[in-house]
C-alpha cells in the first residue's frame, strides 16, 4: 500500500521533529548543563571542567547529528552524570511503564464500556445522570489526591497492598500484580471517567442517527441495536482516544510513580529533565515518541479496516 | 510542577538534606565511624545472618566519591563500601584509619603518609601508596571536590607504602580533610572505566557493592574478606529509594522497611508515637540566607545585622516545628561542634535594635530574595521572615525560581541580592569557613571580604596547636556575628526512624552501614 509508505515517512518526520525540538530546546535553556550537573557545589573552575568533558564546545547541530546517527543504531549514549547507559536504562524501565499502561487501559475500559452502554440505553434518565456525574467527579479529582488516598486506606490502614514494594514481572506474577493494584487503580479511575464520557456521548449520537433508525425499523430490539450496531461504530472513536492516551500514560505518570516508588519512564524523564541530563531526556523522549507513533499507526490502520466511513473517505484521496 | 526532588535538598530555611561534599569541596563527616570505640552493640547480641532494608528519600546520581555525592544516599552507601584515610568528626580529633601514620614535616609544608598494611580492595587490588596517590590526584581534579584540595601542590610516591603530600601553606587541618570525601579510597582498577566507576563502587569497606537497580534499590553484601576487626553486622543491606514521604512511612509502619531516613518532623512524631526508635545523627549542614555583600544596602554590616536581629527564631521554631533543630548558633559552626564558641556580641532578637541600626544606616533598604521552588513549609517560613523584615522597615520581595540551574547561576555569577541557600558543615572549621568566608574563597558567593576574617582563617588553617586554632576560630565566629555576611538559620538534621530490632544507630550523619545490625531473636 502506498498509503502505508507515506505513513512511515510521516512517522519519521514526526520523530525527527520531536527529537530535534527536544534537543535544541534543552540546549537553548539558560545556564550550561554543567551547572545542572554540579548543582550547589558548582564553582567556575568545576563548570569549565565539566563543560570540556561534555564536549559543549562543539556546535549544537554537530552534537545533535552525532547523537542522532548513534540513536538510529540503537546507541542512545551514556549519561555524564552517573554513567548509566541510556538504552539499557530505558530498556529496564520500559516494561514497567508498558505493563502499567496496558493494565490501566484495560481496567479503564472494563469500567467505562459497560457503564457507557448502561447509560446510553436510557439517555437523560437518572442512571445516565448519576453515571455522568460520577465520571466527572473521577476526572476532577487530582491524581495525587487519588493516589495518596488509596495509599493511606489500602496500604497504611488495611495493609492489603504494599506501599513501596514494586515486584517486577519476572519475579512472580501474583506479587507483581499485587504491587501494581494501587497505582493502576489511581490511574484508571480518572481515565475511565474520560472514556465513559467519550463512549456514552458517541453512543447517544449514533443511536439518533439515520443508520440506526433504519435498523430499528427492521425490527431489532433496542438492546441488540445498542450492543451490536451502535457500539461497533462508537467504539472506533473510543479506540482513537485510547491511542492518544499512550504517550501520557507512558511518560506522564510521574506523580503516581513517585508516590508508589515505581521504576518507570515518568520518573526517569522528570529526573533527567530537572538535571538537564540531555542524553537521558533525548533517549526517553525518543522511545516514548516511537511507541506513541507506532500505537497510533496501528489504531489508524484498525480504523481504516473496521470503519467503513474512514475507508469511504479515503477512496476519494489520490494515492 | 514544584521540583519535588529538590525540595528536600534545597530549602534554605526549613530543613536540610545531607550534604556530603560541602560547597567548595570541603571535607565533611562521611565515613567517620572508626568503630574502634565500644559505642556499638556487642556483636554477640546481633544476628549476623540478618538482612536489612532501609528506605531513603532520594537516589544517588553517582557512586563515585569524586563525582556527584550530594545525596544522603551517597553517605549511606559510602559508609559501607568505602573507607577514608583518617576518621574523625567535629566532636573529636581525627585518627588514622587507612593511613597508618600521618606526620607533618618540620617546615610544615608537607605531610608523610604511611599506608595501612594488609588492606585490599574488594576486587583484589592491593591498597598501597600508588592507590593513595591515584585517589588524591583524582580528587584534586574533581569538579565537585577539587577546591577542597587546592592547597596541595604535589603528591608523590616515596616507596610502595609511603606517600608525600606537599602543600602551598601550612595546613593543620589536613588530617581532617583526609577524613572527609577527599580522603575516600577507591580501587584504581575500578576507576579505569570512567563510566563504570560511577555505578560500580569498589572500596575497602565492610560491605561490598552488589547491585544497583535504578529507581529501585542498591544492594550491599558483607565483605567476608574485610581487613579490619569490625566486620559488618549484617549479611546484606538493601537501600530502597522511596521518594514519597507518606509511602516511606507507610512502608516502615507496615514492616516492609526496617528503617528509614526523614527530614519531616510530622513523620518523626508519628513514628515516635508508634514506638519506633528515633536516632539523631550529628549535623552536616545548615540552611541559610545568603546575602550578596556587593549589592546596595547589603554591603553594610549594619543592614545585615538588622536583618538578623529582626527575626524571632523562637517563634519560627515553634511555628515551623523544627523539632530540636539548632536555630541558636547563628554561624556556620553548630552548637554541637567542639569548635563552637559563644559570640561576644550576639545578634539576639531585637526589632528596636534593628530599627536603630537601620536609622543609623539612613537609606531605605530594598532587595529581592530568591527561593528555589520546593516544599510549602519552606515558602511559608520565608514569607514569615520577610514579614519580620517588613516590620522593621526592610522591603524584601520573594522571587520563586522554578529550576535549579537558573537558581545556581544567579548565585555563582553574583547576580542575586539574597537567596535562600544551603551549605555543608565540615568536621573542621577550616572546611566550613575558609571556602565561604575568605576573600576569593571558591564558594564565597556572598563576596564577603574582611581582612580580620582573612587573618583569623589563615591562622586557623596553619597554626600548629589546637589552642591557637580554637582562639582563631573563636575570633572568626565573633567577626561573623559582627559582620553578618549571611544569615544562618538552622543546622538541619536528618532523622533515622527504625524498628526496635535495629542496633548500632550511633554517631552517624546518615544511615550507619558499618555499625547497623539486628538483634538476635
Amino acid at each position: 500500500m502506498r498509503g502505508l509508505g507515506q505513513r512511515f515517512l510521516q512517522m519519521a518526520a514526526v520523530l525527527l521533529l520531536v527529537a530535534a525540538g527536544t534537543f535544541f530546546l534543552l540546549d537553548l535553556m539558560p545556564g550550561s548543563p554543567a551547572i545542572a550537573i554540579l548543582g550547589t557545589s558548582a564553582t567556575p573552575e568545576g563548570i569549565a571542567k565539566v563543560e570540556a568533558e561534555l564536549g559543549l564546545d562543539k556546535p549544537s547541530v554537530e552534537r545533535f547529528l552525532t547523537w542522532g546517527t548513534n540513536a538510529v543504531r540503537g546507541d542512545l549514549g551514556v549519561s555524564y552524570r552517573d554513567g548509566e547507559n541510556v538504552a539499557q536504562a530505558i530498556r529496564q524501565r520500559f516494561p514497567t511503564s508498558f505493563e502499567i499502561l496496558i493494565l490501566t487501559q484495560l481496567l479503564a475500559l472494563s469500567i467505562a464500556v459497560p457503564a457507557a452502554l448502561f447509560a446510553a440505553a436510557r439517555p437523560g434518565k437518572r442512571r445516565d445522570r448519576a453515571l455522568s456525574t460520577t465520571s466527572f467527579a473521577l476526572i476532577a479529582i487530582p491524581q495525587f489526591v487519588m493516589a495518596l488516598t488509596l495509599l493511606i486506606i489500602f496500604a497504611k490502614q488495611l495493609q492489603w497492598f504494599p506501599a513501596a514494594d514494586f515486584v517486577p514481572l519476572n519475579e512472580g506474577i501474583i506479587r507483581n500484580l499485587r504491587s501494581l493494584v494501587l497505582p493502576v487503580l489511581s490511574l484508571s479511575f480518572p481515565l475511565s471517567g474520560i472514556y465513559f464520557q467519550v463512549l456514552r456521548n458517541d453512543l447517544v449520537t449514533t443511536m439518533l442517527s439515520d443508520h440506526i433508525m433504519r435498523t430499528r425499523a427492521s425490527g431489532f430490539s433496542e438492546r441488540i441495536i445498542l450492543l451490536k450496531y451502535a457500539l461497533r461504530s462508537s467504539s472506533l472513536t473510543l479506540l482513537a482516544v485510547v491511542g492518544l492516551n499512550t504517550a501520557g500514560l507512558l511518560g506522564g505518570v510521574l506523580i503516581i510513580e513517585q508516590i508508589y516508588s515505581l521504576p518507570g519512564l515518568g520518573r526517569f524523564l522528570f529526573d533527567a529533565a530537572t538535571r538537564r541530563d540531555i542524553v537521558k531526556v533525548e533517549g526517553a523522549v525518543l522511545v516514548i515518541a516511537v511507541t506513541y507513533v507506532t500505537v497510533n499507526l496501528i489504531v489508524d490502520m484498525l480504523l481504516r479496516v473496521f470503519d467503513p466511513r474512514v475507508r469511504a473517505a479515503s477512496i476519494g484521496t489520490p494515492r | 510542577m514544584s521540583a519535588r526532588r529538590f525540595s528536600r535538598v534545597v530549602s534554605g530555611v526549613a530543613v536540610l538534606a545531607l550534604f556530603v561534599a560541602a560547597c567548595g569541596g570541603s571535607s565533611s563527616s562521611t565515613d567517620t565511624s572508626g568503630s574502634s570505640d565500644s559505642t556499638v552493640a556487642a556483636a554477640a547480641d546481633n544476628d549476623l545472618t540478618a538482612t536489612m532494608t532501609v528506605g531513603l528519600d532520594s537516589e544517588p546520581s553517582s557512586l563515585d566519591p569524586a563525582g556527584d555525592s550530594l545525596s544522603l544516599a551517597n553517605g549511606s552507601v559510602y559508609d559501607g563500601v568505602f573507607e577514608t584515610l583518617m576518621v574523625g568528626d567535629y566532636t573529636k580529633a581525627p585518627t588514622p584509619w587507612l593511613a597508618k601514620t600521618v606526620t607533618e614535616s618540620a617546615d610544615r609544608l608537607s605531610w608523610t603518609l604511611v599506608v595501612q598494611d594488609g588492606v585490599t580492595f574488594h576486587d583484589g587490588t592491593p591498597f598501597d601508596a600508588a592507590a593513595v596517590k591515584f585517589n588524591l590526584e583524582r580528587q584534586r581534579v574533581s569538579p565537585y571536590n577539587g577546591s577542597g584540595l587546592k592547597n596541595i601542590t604535589a603528591v608523590d610516591v616515596v616507596d610502595p607504602m609511603t606517600v608525600k603530600i606537599t602543600l602551598a601553606v601550612a595546613w593543620t587541618a589536613f588530617p581532617n580533610v583526609l577524613s572527609g570525601i577527599n580522603g575516600v579510597m577507591v580501587s584504581p582498577a575500578s576507576a579505569a572505566d570512567p563510566e563504570k566507576v560511577k555505578r560500580n563502587p569498589v572500596g575497602t569497606g565492610p560491605f561490598q557493592f552488589t547491585e544497583w537497580i535504578p529507581s529501585d534499590h542498591i544492594l550491599l553484601t558483607r565483605n567476608e574478606a574485610y581487613w579490619g576487626e569490625n566486620k559488618a553486622q549484617l549479611a546484606s543491606l538493601t537501600y530502597k529509594f522511596v521518594t514519597d514521604e507518606t509511602a516511606r512511612l507507610t512502608a516502615l509502619i507496615a514492616g516492609d522497611l526496617d528503617a528509614m531516613t526523614t527530614i519531616v518532623s510530622a513523620s518523626v512524631k508519628e513514628a515516635d508515637s508508634k514506638g519506633f526508635q528515633i536516632s539523631i545523627p550529628p549535623v552536616s549542614g545548615y540552611g541559610n540566607i545568603h546575602l550578596n555583600n556587593k549589592k546596595p544596602g547589603l554591603d553594610d554590616a549594619r543592614v545585615r545585622r538588622a536583618l538578623e536581629m529582626s527575626i524571632d527564631r523562637d517563634a519560627l521554631k515553634d511555628a515551623f516545628d523544627y523539632f530540636g533543630y539548632d536555630t541558636e548558633s547563628g554561624t556556620p559552626i553548630s552548637m554541637t561542634s567542639r569548635w563552637y564558641s559563644a559570640p561576644a556580641t550576639a545578634n539576639k532578637f531585637d526589632p528596636e535594635g534593628a530599627k536603630a541600626l537601620l536609622a543609623d544606616y539612613g537609606k531605605p533598604v530594598k532587595f529581592t530574595i530568591e527561593l528555589l521552588q520546593g516544599s510549602q513549609s519552606t515558602v511559608d517560613a520565608l514569607a514569615a521572615i520577610v514579614d519580620y523584615w517588613k516590620q522593621v522597615g526592610i522591603e524584601a520581595t520573594v522571587k520563586m525560581v522554578p529550576d535549579l540551574t537558573t537558581y545556581v547561576v544567579s548565585v555563582i555569577t553574583g547576580a542575586y541580592d539574597a537567596v535562600a541557600w544551603l551549605a555543608g558543615e565540615g568536621s573542621d572549621p577550616d572546611s566550613s569557613l575558609f571556602a565561604m568566608l575568605h576573600t576569593g574563597g571558591p564558594s564565597n558567593y556572598s563576596v564577603f571580604s574582611n581582612p580580620d576574617m582573612d587573618a583569623a582563617l589563615d591562622e586557623g588553617r596553619s597554626a600548629p596547636d589546637e589552642a591557637t586554632r580554637m582562639a582563631a576560630y573563636a575570633k572568626a565566629q565573633d567577626l561573623f556575628h559582627s559582620q553578618m555576611p549571611f544569615i544562618v538559620l538552622t543546622h538541619g538534621q536528618v532523622r533515622i526512624l527504625a524498628t526496635q530490632d535495629v542496633t548500632g544507630l550511633t554517631q552517624a550523619a546518615f544511615f550507619p552501614s558499618r555499625t547497623a545490625g539486628k538483634k538476635a531473636k
